[in-house]
C-alpha cells in the first residue's frame, strides 16, 4: 500500500466538482438504486458517495481503503442518474473517484492480472484458450468445492457462480477472417466490434451478429487490431489502460472506411458511445471513424422490414420469451424498444414483459467480487421476476447480464435459457434458409 | 469522542455490523436535504422497537444525544445530529404489518417508504392520499414526524389527517401505545397527535396505524395561464367559492415557468405571469359538472387560455409542468434552498409580491411554485453555497419571508417541519407563551434534552455549515 500526502484529486476537480456540488441531497437516488434497495445503507446510494467525494475534495476526509471500497459499492447501472432531479451522472463521478483511488493504492494482484495482463494487453485471443480449458475441466466449480476461493481470493468463487457455456478453444477472431463478403453486391460496409466476451466466451453472439449483417447484404469488417473496449478499466478506475484501449481501437477502426460500427455487447457499446466521448471530449465519428450502433439498434432501426421478410413462415408453436434490459443498453444507450421490435417479428416466439425489466441484474464487473452477497441478492430478484413470466427464454443484449442471470437461474435449478436477441434472430433466419 | 463502553453495549444489542464508527460512514449520516451537516459520533442501525427501547435507555444512562433518522430526506435539518451524539437509523423497520380492508386501516413500521404504502393498499382497492414530493424515498416514520404534505392536501389533507394510532418509544425507554384502531375516540388528550409533527423530539415512533379511503373513480386535469399573479389568486378563490374543491391546485410563477420552458420545451408562453395546474376528481358525472363550472370561472376571471387533458397521456403532459418545477429550478444554480412559507389562501398574491420585492432587494434568484389551494408556497432560492456573501443575503431574505408570512396570519412551514433551520423563528409565530408551552411539553417528556435536542423548540441555537 502506498499513501500519498498529495490531497489534490485532479480527476474529480473541475467538471466533476460541479456535479458534486449540485447534489441537493434530496435522496431521490435511493428510489432506483439496486444496491441501496438491498442494504438501505447510505454508502449504497449516489447521494452518500457524492457527499464522500465532496468531503475528500475539501479535505474533510483522507482517502483510505474503506473509502475506496465505498466507491466500489456501485454497479455503474446509471439508475441514480435517471432518478436525479438535477440531472447529475453520479456514476461518472464514482468512476473518476475510483481512478483517484487507484493512483494511491495499487490494484490487488488478482485484479491487476485480469485488467492489465489479460484484458489490457493487445491480443484478445490469449484469454480464450485458458478460460475454455478451465471451464471444460470444470475447474471453477472444482475450485469452489475445494474452498480454493478462500485461498485465492473471491474472483474464482465468482466465476463458479456465473454460468458459462462450452467455450471453443480458439477465439472468434482466430476463427473468422478480417473481411467477410456478402453473397451479392454489398449494400454497405460495417465494422464489427467484437469485445472480449464475444471473442472468447459468448462466440455465438459474434457469429450471429456477423451472419445477420451478411444476410442483409453488408460487407463486414472485423478489424484485426481491435482490443478490449476499455470499459472494465473505466469501471475499475484504471484510466491509463483505458486511454491505451481507446487509442488502439481508434487506429484499428479508422484503417477502414466504414458506414457504421456494430457492437453486440451492451457494456462495450456504452464504452464506445458514452465513455470514449467522456474521456476524449470527441464524438464516436471522430474517435472511431463511424457512428456506433448496438446490433439490435441498427437492425431494428434500419432493417426491420427486411428482417420481417426473412422470418420463417410455418412455425408450429410459440415459445415464451421475455427480455431483460441491460443497464448499459437501456440507460446508457437508450436502446429499449429496438430489441423488443426484433422479438416481436420473430414468429417462433411469444414476447412477454417481465416486471421491472430495467432493474439491474447485479453484475457490475468488480462489484460482484467485492460485494458478492448484494450481487447475488440482486440477481435472485431478477430471477424471480423472470420466473413469474413463465418464459422459457430470457433475451438480453449483454454478456455480463447473461453470465449473471444464467448463473442465478441455474442455482435455482431452472431450465430457462439466456440468449442474446441477435442469436434468436439468427436462429429464425436459419430456419427460413433451411427450408 | 464516544465512550468505548457504549460501543460495546450497543454491539451487544444490535450486533457489531450495525454499529458504525468509521469516519467515512459517519460522514454519510451527517446531512439531510437542507444540505447542512454535522458529523455524528456514531450511527446505530436498529431492527425493532425492543432494540430502540434498549438503546434509548442506554443513551440516557450515558447521557448521550440521540437522533432518530429515516431516509434523511427532510428539509428542516430535523435528522441532522446538530449537537453531536448518536444517529439511530430506523429504515430497517420496514414491514407493512397489516392491511385491514374491512376497517380500511393499515398498520406499518416507520421505515416503510411512503410510496410503498399507497402501492400496496391500492392492490386491495384502497387509497393512501398524502403524497409529499419525496414520497418515492421518504419513510412513513419521517412523514409522520415532520407532518409531511403533498399535492393532494387541499381536498384530502396531509399525513396528520391519516394517523389514528402510534407506538412510540419515549425518552425514558417506555413503549407507549396511542390512539386505537377504532376510527373515532375522545379519551383525554390526543396523544397520537402530540407525536405527529414532533420531529423526533418527544419520542421515537416504531409503529403507525393509518386510515385509508377509496380512490376517486374519475378525474380531470387542467392547465390555466394567467397574465398576473393577482388574477390567478382570484381564480383560486372563485373556484372554491363556487363549491369546487380540487384534489390538486398548484401554482407556478414566471421564473419557474421560464425555467420549465428552458429545459423541457413543452410550449408554455414565456410572457405569462402565473400558471395553475388543477385536478378535480370524484364520481364521473360530478367531475363533468365541476369541470364545466371550473372552466367558466377561470375564463370569467380572465384566463389567457385553458388546456384540458383528454386522456391519461395528456394528463401526464400537463402534470409535467408542475412535476419538473423543482428539478428545472435546481439546474439553474449549484445550490437550491427550498422554503415552504404558508399563508391563508386569500393572501397568496400578497405573499408572492413580497417575495418578488425581496428577490429584487437582495439581488437573488427566487422561483416560486406551490400548493396555491392551501396557501403553501415554495419560494426556491437559487444560489451557490460556495459564495459566502450570497449565503448571508439568503439568511436575510429567508428571515424577511418568514416575518411577512407570519404577519399575514400564516405559518413558518406548510409541510417541511421546523427542525433546526426554523427553530429560531418559533417565537415569532407562537409568542413567548406558546414557545414556553412547547418547551414545557418537551421538558415533561425529555427532561434531560437528549432526544433530538434543540430541534423545534430551539433550547440552544446551533450553527451548522453547508456540506
Amino acid at each position: 500500500m502506498t499513501t500519498s500526502n498529495d490531497k489534490a484529486l485532479p480527476l474529480i476537480e473541475g467538471y466533476y466538482e460541479e456535479q458534486i456540488i449540485q447534489c441537493m441531497k434530496c435522496g431521490m437516488c435511493q428510489s432506483t438504486c439496486p444496491v441501496y434497495y438491498e442494504d438501505s445503507l447510505e454508502t449504497g446510494c449516489a447521494r452518500g458517495k457524492l457527499a464522500l467525494s465532496e468531503a475528500l475534495l475539501h479535505g474533510r476526509l483522507e482517502p483510505n481503503h474503506k473509502i475506496e471500497m465505498i466507491f466500489n459499492k456501485c454497479l455503474l447501472c446509471h439508475a441514480c442518474a435517471q432518478a436525479c432531479p438535477v440531472g447529475l451522472s453520479p456514476d461518472k463521478v464514482f468512476a473518476a473517484a475510483r481512478a483517484e483511488m487507484i493512483k494511491r493504492y495499487d490494484m490487488p494482484w488478482i485484479k491487476s492480472v485480469i485488467y492489465r495482463k489479460l484484458l489490457g494487453q493487445g491480443k484478445l485471443s490469449s484469454l480464450t484458450g485458458a478460460i475454455s480449458l478451465a471451464n471444460r475441466l470444470k475447474l471453477f466449480a472444482l475450485a469452489r468445492s475445494l474452498s480454493i476461493p478462500r485461498m485465492l481470493g473471491k474472483s474464482v468463487e465468482r466465476l463458479s457462480f456465473v454460468d458459462l457455456p462450452d467455450i471453443p478453444s480458439r477465439s472468434f477472431m482466430d476463427r473468422f477472417p478480417e473481411i467477410l463478403e456478402p453473397k451479392g453486391k454489398p449494400i454497405g460496409t460495417v465494422g464489427y466490434f467484437v469485445g472480449c466476451a464475444q471473442n472468447s466466451v459468448f462466440q455465438d453472439v459474434a457469429e450471429a451478429s456477423v451472419n445477420v449483417l451478411l444476410s442483409l447484404g453488408y460487407r463486414v469488417i472485423i478489424p484485426k487490431g481491435q482490443g478490449c473496449c476499455g470499459f472494465p478499466h473505466y469501471g475499475a478506475g484504471d484510466f491509463e489502460t483505458l486511454k491505451q484501449k481507446i487509442a488502439q481501437n481508434s487506429s484499428a477502426f479508422k484503417k477502414h472506411k466504414l458506414d457504421a460500427i456494430i457492437i453486440s455487447c451492451a457494456t462495450g457499446g456504452s464504452g464506445l458511445k458514452d465513455v470514449y466521448p467522456e474521456m476524449t471530449k470527441q464524438d464516436d465519428m471522430t474517435t472511431l471513424g463511424a457512428k456506433v450502433y448496438d446490433v439490435s439498434e441498427f437492425l431494428a432501426q434500419k432493417h426491420l422490414k427486411d428482417l420481417k421478410k426473412m422470418m420463417p413462415k410455418n412455425t408450429k408453436e410459440k415459445i415464451k420469451v421475455t427480455y431483460h434490459d441491460a443497464c448499459h443498453l437501456n440507460r446508457l444507450q437508450g436502446v429499449a424498444s429496438q430489441p423488443r421490435d426484433l422479438l416481436n417479428i420473430m414468429p417462433s416466439y411469444e414476447f412477454v414483459e417481465m416486471e421491472n425489466s430495467t432493474k439491474c441484474c447485479g453484475e457490475g464487473g468488480g462489484f460482484t467480487v467485492y460485494y458478492q452477497e448484494i450481487s447475488t441478492n440482486v440477481a435472485n430478484r431478477k430471477r424471480e421476476t423472470i420466473k413469474d413470466t413463465g418464459a422459457k427464454i430470457v433475451a438480453l443484449g449483454c454478456p455480463g447480464c447473461r453470465a449473471q442471470i444464467s448463473g442465478a437461474l441455474k442455482q435455482d435449478g431452472l431450465n430457462i435459457d439466456t440468449r442474446h436477441t441477435v442469436c434468436l434472430l439468427w436462429d429464425e433466419i436459419k430456419k427460413t434458409n433451411g427450408k | 469522542m464516544i465512550d468505548k463502553n457504549i460501543i460495546t453495549e450497543l454491539e451487544n444489542i444490535v450486533g457489531k455490523s450495525n454499529v458504525l464508527t468509521d469516519p467515512s460512514d459517519l460522514m454519510l449520516y451527517s446531512y439531510d436535504a437542507t444540505q447542512f451537516y454535522r458529523v455524528p459520533d456514531l450511527v446505530v442501525v436498529v431492527h425493532n422497537s425492543n432494540e430502540v427501547s434498549k438503546i434509548v435507555k442506554l443513551t440516557r444512562k450515558y447521557n448521550v444525544n440521540l437522533y432518530p433518522r429515516g431516509s434523511g430526506t427532510n428539509l428542516s435539518g430535523g435528522s441532522i445530529p446538530a449537537d453531536g451524539g448518536i444517529v439511530m437509523e430506523l429504515n430497517r423497520l420496514n414491514k407493512i404489518l397489516d392491511i385491514d380492508v374491512q376497517n380500511r386501516i393499515a398498520v406499518v413500521e416507520p421505515g416503510v417508504v411512503a410510496a410503498t404504502i399507497d402501492a400496496e393498499v391500492s392492490k386491495k382497492g384502497l387509497f393512501y392520499p398524502p403524497d409529499p414530493g419525496s414520497i418515492a424515498v421518504a419513510t412513513i416514520g419521517g412523514c409522520v414526524a415532520e407532518g409531511a404534505g403533498g399535492l393532494r392536501a387541499l381536498k384530502y389533507g396531509t399525513t396528520k389527517d391519516y394517523i389514528i394510532g402510534l407506538e412510540v418509544v419515549l425518552p425514558n425507554g417506555d413503549i407507549l401505545q396511542t390512539g386505537s384502531l377504532a376510527l373515532r375516540g375522545s379519551p383525554g388528550f390526543d396523544l397520537t397527535h402530540l407525536f405527529v409533527g414532533s420531529e423526533g423530539t418527544l419520542g421515537i415512533i416504531t409503529k403507525i396505524a393509518v386510515k385509508l379511503i377509496y380512490p376517486a373513480k374519475a378525474r380531470k386535469t387542467f392547465l390555466i395561464m394567467y397574465d398576473s399573479v393577482g388574477l390567478a389568486g382570484t381564480a383560486v378563490a372563485k373556484i372554491i367559492e363556487n363549491k369546487i374543491i380540487p384534489s390538486t391546485m398548484e401554482f407556478l410563477d414566471k421564473i419557474t415557468i421560464n425555467a420549465v420552458e428552458d429545459f423541457k420545451k413543452i410550449g408554455l408562453p414565456r410572457d405569462i405571469e402565473a400558471l395553475l395546474l388543477i385536478e378535480i376528481d370524484g364520481e364521473a358525472e360530478d367531475v363533468e359538472v365541476s369541470a364545466k363550472i371550473l372552466e367558466d370561472v377561470c375564463m370569467k376571471v380572465g384566463a389567457r387560455s385553458i388546456s384540458v387533458a383528454k386522456d391519461d397521456a395528456q394528463r401526464l403532459d400537463l402534470m409535467e409542468a408542475r412535476r419538473s418545477a423543482l428539478p428545472v429550478l435546481a439546474r439553474l444554480k449549484p445550490t437550491t434552498i427550498l422554503e415552504d412559507a404558508t399563508v391563508p389562501r386569500s393572501r397568496v398574491p400578497e405573499m408572492l409580491e413580497k417575495i418578488h420585492d425581496i428577490q429584487g432587494k437582495y439581488d437573488l434568484m427566487i422561483g416560486s411554485f406551490g400548493h396555491a389551494g392551501d396557501g403553501n408556497l415554495h419560494p426556491t432560492i437559487l444560489v451557490d453555497r460556495r459564495n459566502k456573501e450570497e449565503m448571508k443575503k439568503v439568511d436575510m431574505a429567508i428571515k424577511e419571508i418568514f416575518d411577512y408570512c407570519i404577519d399575514l396570519g400564516g405559518t413558518l412551514t406548510g409541510e417541511h417541519g421546523i427542525g433546526i433551520v426554523k427553530a429560531p423563528f418559533m417565537e415569532k409565530e407562537f409568542k413567548k407563551e406558546g414557545l414556553s408551552l412547547f418547551r414545557d411539553i418537551k421538558k415533561a417528556l425529555d427532561p434531560d434534552n437528549k432526544l433530538n435536542p434543540n430541534k423545534v423548540v430551539g433550547a440552544k441555537e446551533v450553527h451548522l455549515d453547508y456540506i
